[in-house]
C-alpha cells in the first residue's frame, strides 16, 4: 500500500577525519510524515543534505520515486521534486514575499521584466491552495520569522515540490507559530499528499506530528519506529543511547537573604520605547526565579539591564544590597554575578578566537592566569580550558578550536562553563538550552540545580515552559513589560500559565 | 588533531603563498606580454634587492617605516579601531623629533635621541588620540576622521617648514638638519641602513609581546573581535580601543623619527609617500600578525628596492610591483573564495582517483 | 567589523590601482634595452628627476634635453624617476652615479642627497638642476630665475585682463595664479608674476591659490574654478601636473590660462595664451655638449635669467592662432630688454 519515495540503501558518508553517516538505510513513504531526531552532530544534517542532493554519499544508493540518483546537486533535487527549507532561511530582505518566491524563475513580461503583478497572482493562488497566508507585496524585512518561514515554504512548493524537508523547523518559532506550523503540514501531508521529512531534536513535537522516527546517534541509525508506539522518554533514551534522569529540585522553603532586588525597574527597548515598564522582585540566595512570557515582551531588556549591558531609566536594583545604578558591566559582576546571555553570538562569545581564549574571557587579569595580571601563563590557561571541556562536556577535537566552528549547543557548553567557573552566588541566565539537543539539555538543567542547592540566586528566563516548570522555585510572567503574575511552582499547570502570558493579570491577593 | 593551530597556520600560510606566487605568476604574464622575459626580470628585481652589500642594506633600510606601521596599523586593526591616519601621525611625529634635533643641538646624543623618539610619539599618539576619543564618544567614524587628519597633518608641516622653520640654507623644502652628532650611524656606506633598524627590533619584539604574551593583547583583540562580548565580560572597551590608538598614532610617530634621524636628518615635506599605507597593506595581508609583519616589510622592501633596478636593467616599468602587490591583496581580500575553489579542486581530483 | 576590514581592503585595493593607473609612462622611450652595452666611446648619461615624466612640463622638457643629446650628439641615455618619493632620491641617484658618466639630477628635493652621493662618485660628472649648492667639485648647479619670467608673465597677464576685445575677458583687473605647493621656488615665481603685472598696471589684483600637490590635476581644476569664479579671466599655473587641471578649468569656463617650464600651448591653443618657459631642454643639451666637447666647467653655479635665454614667455608655435595681440607680444619684448639693461630689477622671494 504504501509507496516508497524516498529510500537510501547504506548511505556512508566520510568527511576527512569524521564518520558522519555510517551504513544508513532508511525509506519514506509517500504522503507521510517522517522525523529524524538525534542529537547535535549524531549525522542528521548529514543525511538530509544527501538526501536533497547537496553532496554525494561515500557509499551507497539514494533512490527517489524509484529512481536512482545519479547527479548530486540541488537541481537535480528539484527535478525529482525535493525541496529544503533550512535552518537559516535563503531570502532576500529587500524584495516582497512575492519577489522571493518566484526568484530564479519569475514570470516575465515581453520576456525582459518581471511582471509583478503576475507574481503576486502566482503567489496568492499558491497560499490559497496550501492554505499558507502570506501578502506578496509585503518586504521580507518586515515579517517575522513565522511568516519567512512560510514564504520559503512557498518557495519550495513553487519550484514544484512534493517531498520537503524542514531542517529544524520551529527552533525560531513562537509556540503559536509552531502550532499554526504543524498545521499546515498535515494539511500538505493529509490533503495534497506531499511528503514531509523534518529535522528536529524537540520530542514531544515528533510525538505530536510525526507519523514514524528515526532516531540517529553517532552517524548511524539506531532505530526505526512507529510514533504511535513509542513516548518521549524512550526516544530520549534512544537518542543519548542510556536512560536520561532529570535532578529533582528539593521542594523545601527557601530562607536564603535577598541577593537580587528589582524596585520598578524601567529601561528602554532597542526602538527607544519602554521594553520594561515598572518590574519588581526579588531572589533570594538557593532559589531559582523563573521568567516566563512570549519572546520579546521585555525578558531581553529584563537581563542586560541587570547585568549593566542596557542602561536603567528609573527604579532601583540591589544587587548584595549594593544599587547599580550607573554601574559598568565590569562592576556589577564584580558584585559576584554571572551572566548567560540570551544569544550566545551576539554576546557570549568571540566566534573567531578559540575555546581557550573564550574560557579565559574575564579572569584574564586574574593572578592564576597572569603573573601581575600581565604575562598571560599560557599553560595554566589550556589546563583550565582542558579542564572545563572535561567538565562540560564540550564536544571538540581541541581546546584551540575556533568557537565559530562549534555546533550551538557545544558553543552553549562554551558559555555555561565559562560564567559557572566563575563560582559567583548570582546567576543570570537567559535561554540556558537555546539550540541545544537533549543529552546537554539535562546535563546544563543539572548544572543549574547544582548551582541552586549550593545557595545560588538564579534568574532564569526561558522560552521553553518545561525548562520554568523543570527548575524555578518561583516564577513571574512578562507581558508587555510588566509582571502579570507570581506564582509557586506547583501552584499552577503549563496550559494554565499562558493566559497570563498573554496579558491578562493575577488578582492581587 | 593534536595541532589544530598548526594545521590552522599552515592553511592559511598555504593560501598566503599561493597569493604572492599567484600575483607573481600574473606579473609574469604581464611582462610576457610586453614582450619581456619574467625570468630576467624576475632575476634583476632579487638581484637588484640582494645583489650586494648596498643592496641588502637598502631593502634591510625600508622595512623600517614598514615595520613600524605594520604594527601601528595591526594594533589598532585588531582592536577594532581603524587608524587610517598613520601617515599625518608618521608626518607630525617627524616634525616633532626633528624640532628636538634642530632647536636643542648641544644634548648629549643620548639624550637628545630619546627624547626625539618620546616627542615622537607623544605627539603621533596625540593626535590619534583625537580621533579615537571622537570614536568613543560621539560615534564619529574613525575612518573618515583620520583619514581627513592626515590631509591637515601634511599641509600643516608643509606650512611649518616653508614659512616658520624653513630651512636657513639652500632650498629643499625642509627645516634645518638635526644636530649633527644626532644623526643615526650609518650601517654599510651609502645605503640608509642605519641604527633604527636595531631599535625597531626591540619596538617589534615589544609588540610581539603584548600582542601575544600579554592580557593587554588578549584584551585588545577581544574588544576588536566582538566588542559586545568584551563588554558583556567586563572588559572597558572605550578605554582599549583608545589605547589602541594610541599606541598606534606612537608607533607612526617614531616611524616618522627614525625617517628624520636615521635618513634624511632634517624633515622635508614629503616626507613620507605613503609609508603608513604600505604598512597597513603590510598588517592586512598577514591578518595582523607580528611575525607576518616582519616577513612581509620585507617582501615589500624586496619589490621596492628590487623593482628601481630591475626598471634599469631591463626596462620593465617598477610599477608592475604595484600591480603585483594590488593582486596579492586581491586574492587575500577573496581569500575564502580562493579557499573554497581550492577545496572543490581537491574534492574532484579525489574523485577521479577513485 | 570583518566587513569593515573588507571595505577597507577594498579601497586600498582601488586607492592602489589608481595609482598604477595614473604612473602610466607617457615617455616610454628611455625603456628601450638596446642601447649597446660596450659602444665605446660613447658618453653614458643618466637623468634622474625627482617626479614623474608625464606631466607636459618640468620633468618632461628635462627629458626632451636628454633626447635632443641621444640624437644630436650620440650618447647614451636613461631615465630614472623617484615618483616624488623621498626614500629613492638617494637610491636612483646611486644607481645613476653606478651606470653612467654624467648624472643630471633634475628638482630642488635632491639638495641634500647630492652633496652625499657626487662626494663618493668623484669621478662621475653631476647637473644640478633647479637648485644651487656649494662646495662640492663635481656638482654644476643650473638654476633658473624665474621671477623673471615671471615678471614677463605677469605683465604679459595684467595686459591681457585689460583688453576685453578678447573673447572672455571681463571688465574687473584680477589676474590670478594656482601655485603646486606654497614652497620657496614656487613663490619666487609669484614674487614675480606679481611684480609683472603690477608693473603694468599698479590697480591689477593678483589672486594666487596654492593647490598642495604637483600631481593632482583635479585640485588643480578646483583651484581655478574658484579663481574664475573670483572674476579671474586669467590664471598662470606652477604646479607641475596639477597644472593639467588649471587649462581644464580654463577651458571649461572658456577663460585662459599661461603655462610654465616649457611651451604648454600645444596642449590647448585655445585656452593656453602663453606660457613662461625655463630653458631646461637646452641648458641639459648644452651642458652634455660641453663636456662631451672637454669644454665643461665643473663644479660651478649657473644662474640663467633671462639675460642667459635661461627663461622667457613662448607664444606657441606659428600654426598657431595668437589670443593675445601683437602689440602685448611687442610690449612684453620691450619689458624682456628692460630687465636685460637693469632697467627693470625684478624681486626675488626669500
Amino acid at each position: 500500500m504504501a509507496q516508497k519515495i524516498i529510500e537510501l540503501k547504506n548511505v556512508t558518508k566520510r568527511f576527512p577525519g569524521v564518520l558522519a553517516n555510517d551504513d544508513v538505510s532508511l525509506h519514506v513513504n509517500k504522503a507521510e510524515i517522517y522525523a529524524v531526531v538525534g542529537e547535535n552532530g549524531a549525522g542528521k544534517s548529514t543525511l538530509m543534505k544527501t538526501m536533497y542532493g547537496l553532496h554525494a554519499p561515500t557509499e551507497g544508493e539514494v533512490y527517489i520515486k524509484g529512481k536512482k540518483v545519479e547527479h548530486f546537486s540541488p537541481s537535480t533535487a528539484i527535478k525529482n521534486g525535493v525541496g529544503m527549507v533550512h535552518q537559516h532561511f535563503m531570502l532576500v530582505p529587500s524584495f516582497t514575499i512575492a519577489e522571493n518566491i518566484v526568484l530564479g524563475s519569475e514570470p516575465r513580461d515581453k520576456k525582459i521584466f518581471v511582471d509583478k503583478e503576475k507574481a503576486n497572482e502566482i503567489v496568492r493562488n499558491l497560499s490559497k491552495t496550501y492554505g499558507l497566508e502570506v501578502d506578496p507585496t509585503v518586504r521580507i524585512e518586515e515579517v517575522s520569522v513565522g511568516i519567512q518561514q512560510r514564504v520559503e515554504i512557498l518557495k519550495t512548493l513553487y519550484k514544484g515540490a512534493d517531498i520537503l524537508i524542514l531542517d529544524e523547523p520551529t527552533a525560531v518559532l513562537t509556540p503559536q507559530e509552531t502550532e499554526d506550523l504543524f498545521k499546515v503540514i498535515k494539511k500538505l501531508v493529509n490533503e495534497l499528499e506531499k511528503t514531509v521529512i523534518i529535522i528536529t531534536h524537540k520530542l514531544n513535537e515528533v510525538i505530536a506530528i510525526s507519523d514514524r522516527v528515526g532516531v540517529m546517534r553517532q552517524g548511524k541509525l539506531v532505530g526505526e519506529v512507529k510514533t504511535s508506539e513509542v513516548t518521549e522518554k524512550k526516544l530520549a533514551e534512544m537518542m543519548v543511547g542510556r536512560e536520561v534522569l532529570f535532578e529533582e529540585l528539593s521542594r523545601d522553603e527557601i530562607k536564603g537573604e535577598v541577593l537580587i532586588k528589582a524596585e520598578n525597574i524601567v529601561a528602554k527597548d532597542n526602538r527607544g520605547f519602554d521594553g520594561l515598564k515598572g518590574v519588581s522582585f526579588e531572589i533570594k540566595a538557593g532559589e531559582i526565579l523563573g521568567v516566563a512570557g512570549i519572546e520579546g515582551n521585555g525578558q531581553t531588556e529584563l537581563i542586560e539591564v541587570l547585568s549593566g549591558m542596557r542602561e536603567l531609566k528609573s527604579g532601583n536594583i540591589y544587587i548584595n544590597n549594593q544599587s547599580t545604578t550607573g554601574f559598568t558591566p565590569k562592576k556589577i559582576r564584580d558584585l559576584g554575578v554571572a551572566h548567560i546571555p540570551e544569544d550566545r553570538l551576539v554576546m557570549g562569545l568571540s566566534k573567531e578566537s578559540s575555546i581557550t581564549d573564550n574560557m579565559l574571557m574575564g579572569s584574564q587579569h586574574n593572578e592564576k592566569f597572569s603573573s601581575k595580571g600581565i604575562h598571560l601563563k599560557r599553560n595554566v590557561i589550556v589546563d583550565h580550558a582542558k579542564d572545563l571541556i572535561r567538565k562540560f562536556d564540550v564536544r571538540t577535537a581541541s581546546e584551540e578550536v575556533t568557537v565559530g566552528s562549534l555546533s550551538g549547543g557545544n558553543m552553549q557548553k562554551v558559555v555555561i562553563a565559562r560564567e559557572f567557573s566563575f563560582d559567583t552566588p548570582i546567576l543570570l541566565i537567559s535561554q540556558p538550552t537555546r539550540g541545544v539537543d537533549i543529552g546537554a539539555i539535562e546535563f546544563i538543567h543539572d548544572q543549574i540545580i547544582k548551582k541552586r542547592n549550593e545557595g545560588c540566586a538564579i534568574l532564569l528566563i526561558s522560552a521553553e515552559l518545561d525548562e520554568i516548570f523543570r527548575l524555578s522555585d518561583r516564577m513571574i510572567t512578562l507581558y508587555e513589560g510588566e509582571i502579570t503574575g507570581e506564582f509557586k511552582n506547583g501552584e499552577i499547570s503549563k496550559n494554565d500559565i499562558g493566559y497570563y502570558m498573554t496579558g491578562n493579570r493575577k488578582e492581587s491577593k | 588533531m593534536i595541532n589544530i593551530k598548526l594545521k590552522q597556520n599552515i592553511e592559511y600560510l598555504t593560501s598566503l603563498f599561493l597569493s604572492v606566487f599567484a600575483a607573481l605568476f600574473i606579473g609574469a604574464l604581464i611582462m610576457m606580454i610586453n614582450g619581456q622575459n619574467p625570468m630576467v626580470g624576475y632575476k634583476a628585481l632579487v638581484v637588484g634587492a640582494f645583489g650586494t652589500k648596498y643592496k641588502i642594506a637598502t631593502t634591510f633600510a625600508k622595512t623600517v617605516p614598514l615595520i613600524l606601521t605594520g604594527f601601528a596599523t595591526a594594533i589598532s586593526f585588531m582592536s577594532g579601531i581603524f587608524n587610517i591616519g598613520g601617515e599625518g601621525q608618521l608626518y607630525l611625529g617627524a616634525f616633532a623629533a626633528a624640532y628636538i634635533g634642530f632647536t636643542f643641538t648641544n644634548l648629549p646624543v643620548f639624550v637628545a635621541v630619546i627624547l626625539a623618539i618620546l616627542a615622537s610619539a607623544l605627539v603621533g599618539g596625540l593626535y590619534a588620540y583625537f580621533p579615537g576619543v571622537l570614536k568613543v564618544k560621539y560615534n564619529i567614524d574613525e575612518v573618515i576622521t583620520t583619514i581627513m587628519l592626515n590631509s591637515v597633518a601634511i599641509l600643516f608641516t608643509t606650512y611649518l617648514v616653508n614659512y616658520p622653520f624653513q630651512a636657513t640654507q639652500g632650498k629643499m623644502g625642509g627645516t634645518d638638519m638635526i644636530g649633527l652628532s644626532y644623526k643615526f650611524t650609518k650601517l654599510v656606506k651609502l645605503s640608509k641602513l642605519n641604527t633604527s633598524i636595531f631599535y625597531t627590533a626591540i619596538i617589534a619584539i615589544v609588540m610581539y609581546y603584548i600582542i601575544k604574551k600579554t592580557s593587554f593583547g588578549y584584551n585588545f583583540k577581544m574588544v576588536g573581535e566582538n566588542s559586545i562580548f568584551s563588554r558583556y565580560a567586563g572588559l572597558a572597551n572605550k578605554k582599549y580601543m583608545i589605547r589602541a590608538m594610541v599606541i598606534s598614532g606612537a608607533l607612526c610617530g617614531i616611524a616618522g623619527c627614525f625617517e628624520v634621524y636615521g635618513v634624511h636628518y632634517r624633515f622635508l615635506q614629503n616626507i613620507s609617500k605613503g609609508y603608513a599605507f604600505d604598512g597597513m597593506l603590510v598588517a592586512l595581508i598577514v591578518r595582523n600578525n607580528p611575525l607576518g609583519i616582519i616577513f612581509m616589510s620585507l617582501f615589500f622592501a624586496m619589490l621596492k628596492t628590487g623593482s628601481i633596478s630591475m626598471e634599469v636593467a631591463t626596462g620593465i616599468p617598477s610599477e608592475l610591483m604595484l600591480v603585483i602587490q594590488s593582486i596579492i591583496i586581491l586574492f587575500i581580500a577573496g581569500e575564502q573564495g580562493f579557499k573554497n575553489i581550492f577545496k572543490k579542486f581537491r574534492a574532484n581530483r579525489r574523485k577521479l582517483v577513485k | 567589523m570583518n566587513k569593515k576590514l573588507m571595505s577597507i581592503l577594498s579601497m586600498l585595493l582601488i586607492l592602489s590601482m589608481v595609482f598604477v593607473g595614473c604612473a602610466k609612462k607617457e615617455a616610454p622611450s628611455t625603456d628601450s634595452t638596446d642601447v649597446p652595452k660596450d659602444a665605446k666611446g660613447e658618453l653614458k648619461v643618466s637623468l634622474v628627476v625627482a617626479g614623474g615624466l608625464g606631466d607636459r612640463s618640468f620633468y618632461d622638457s628635462s627629458n626632451a634635453g636628454l633626447e635632443m643629446a641621444k640624437e644630436k650628439l650620440g650618447i647614451e641615455g636613461k631615465v630614472l624617476e623617484c615618483k616624488n618619493d623621498p626614500s629613492l632620491y638617494g637610491d636612483q641617484l646611486i644607481q645613476a652615479s653606478n651606470i653612467s658618466d654624467v648624472v643630471v639630477v633634475v628638482g630642488f628635493e635632491f639638495y641634500d642627497v647630492i652633496k652625499e652621493v657626487a662626494q663618493e662618485f668623484p669621478d662621475k660628472k653631476y647637473i644640478y638642476i633647479d637648485n644651487t649648492v656649494e662646495g662640492v667639485d663635481n656638482i654644476t648647479c643650473i638654476d633658473y630665475m624665474e621671477n623673471e619670467g615671471s615678471f614677463l608673465a605677469g605683465a604679459l597677464a595684467a595686459m591681457a585682463t585689460n583688453d576685453t576685445n578678447i573673447k572672455g575677458m571681463n571688465e574687473e583687473a584680477k589676474v590670478g595664479m594656482v601655485g603646486g605647493m606654497d614652497i620657496p621656488v614656487v613663490r619666487n615665481f609669484q614674487v614675480g608674476y606679481e611684480a609683472g603685472a603690477k608693473y603694468v598696471n599698479p590697480d591689477v589684483k593678483v589672486e594666487t591659490i596654492f593647490a598642495g600637490d604637483f600631481e593632482d590635476p583635479a585640485k588643480g581644476k578646483e583651484s581655478a574654478l574658484a579663481l574664475y569664479a573670483k572674476g579671474v579671466d586669467i590664471v598662470f599655473q606652477v604646479a607641475g601636473k596639477t597644472g593639467e587641471g588649471v587649462f581644464e578649468a580654463a577651458k571649461d569656463v572658456n577663460q585662459y590660462a599661461i603655462g610654465v617650464d616649457t611651451d604648454q600651448r600645444f596642449i590647448n591653443p585655445d585656452a593656453i595664451v602663453a606660457s613662461m618657459t625655463k630653458g631646461i631642454a637646452l641648458s641639459i643639451y648644452e651642458s652634455i655638449d660641453r663636456i662631451q666637447k672637454g669644454e665643461f666647467k665643473s663644479g660651478s653655479i649657473y644662474k640663467y635669467g633671462i639675460n642667459e635665454n635661461g627663461v622667457d614667455v613662448a607664444f606657441g608655435t606659428e600654426d598657431m592662432k595668437q589670443i593675445v595681440t601683437e602689440d602685448m607680444i611687442k610690449k612684453v619684448n620691450e619689458i624682456k630688454e628692460k630687465i636685460k639693461t637693469g632697467e627693470i630689477t625684478v624681486p626675488e622671494a626669500k
